[in-house]
């Protein structure tokens, strides 16, 4: 067998399958197919993403409503402001001793001054020191 | 069982007087919280006595807060240089002259400053108060700055703190 004929001979393989295949038919066949199963999806890791989505969403919405909302740094209350900075070199007796001094509502005005120690004669305070000893 | 003794414990703690618990807290948390029922009450005597509004009240407390802080960095500086100068001035070392000079200065000018700032604080609170309130808050407010000295000297000087009645 020369080199041609070899060619030719293997150019006529297949033909026989493919004179009996109806091209029409098998396209028909292969869309209807498709049709009934769509292509598969990775639908495992988006649907677990969108599972873990939405955990996430439900516990900020969780956070937000039990915590409260915290003030911006340096946005103090006006109300927790600290005026009163005569207040910082007494003690804790020294400062209850200071709230008791001051009455608690207006009902109880702070008008009648008592008179402050250095304005106490010697007698007086002596007696003040004695009653305070008990 | 052990449920049953932390509720026992809980319903003890509950019926303990507040002044008791209070007395429990370590010093520093204890004088904390005294500072804050002194404040509060003396936010609610200037409320009451000066008749103000909610507003005008969180302004002149905003306005106070600021000279209050301003007063605190003077007074932290006023401590350094009185420790500069107690070094400077220490028995059996030679003081430097100069240095105790510009601590003298820095002190006097220091205290001029200081007083200053009370000048600052009735300017700022002209744009809060009419000229009334602002006679009531001055009066308020220095029967509370002596009441507060006549307990750091009782102390200085080895006095138990004067009690005083409630007005």
């Amino acid at each position: 067998m020369t080199e041609e004929e070899l060619l030719q001979s293997a150019a006529k393989l297949g033909e026989d399958a493919v004179s009996g295949l109806d091209e029409q038919r098998v396209a028909r066949a292969v869309l209807e197919r498709l049709a009934s199963e769509p292509v598969a999806t990775p639908r495992r890791v988006g649907s677990t993403v969108r599972w873990l989505a939405g955990v996430a969403a439900v516990a900020a919405a969780v956070l937000l409503l039990v915590k409260p909302p915290t003030p911006p740094p340096g946005a103090a209350s006006p109300a927790s402001l600290s005026v009163l900075h005569e207040l910082d070199d007494l003690s804790a007796s020294e400062l209850q001793l200071l709230l008791e001094s001051m009455p608690a509502s207006a009902a109880a005005p702070a008008h009648p001054d008592p008179a402050p120690l250095d304005e106490l004669d010697t007698k007086s305070l002596e007696r003040l020191l004695r009653s305070l000893e008990g | 069982m052990r449920f049953l003794g932390l509720l026992t414990l809980a319903a003890l703690g509950g019926a303990l007087p507040l002044r008791a618990q209070d007395s429990m807290l370590p010093e520093p948390l204890r004088a904390e919280r005294l500072r804050q029922q002194i404040e509060l009450r003396f936010g609610e005597r200037l409320k009451e006595e000066l008749g103000l509004s909610e507003e005008q009240a969180a302004r002149l407390r905003v306005s106070l807060a600021g000279i209050a802080a301003r007063r605190r960095v003077m007074e932290g500086d006023e401590r350094r240089l009185r420790q500069a100068l107690a070094a400077q001035l220490r028995p059996g070392v030679a003081a430097n002259s100069d240095s105790v000079a510009k601590l003298v200065d820095a002190l006097t000018s220091h205290r001029v400053a200081f007083a200053q700032t009370f000048r600052d604080e009735m300017r700022e609170l002209s744009g809060i108060l009419n000229p009334v309130q602002r006679g009531q808050y001055l009066l308020l407010r220095d029967r509370l700055m002596q009441r507060a000295q006549e307990l750091q000297q009782a102390r200085n000087q080895g006095l138990a703190p004067p009690r005083r009645p409630r007005p």
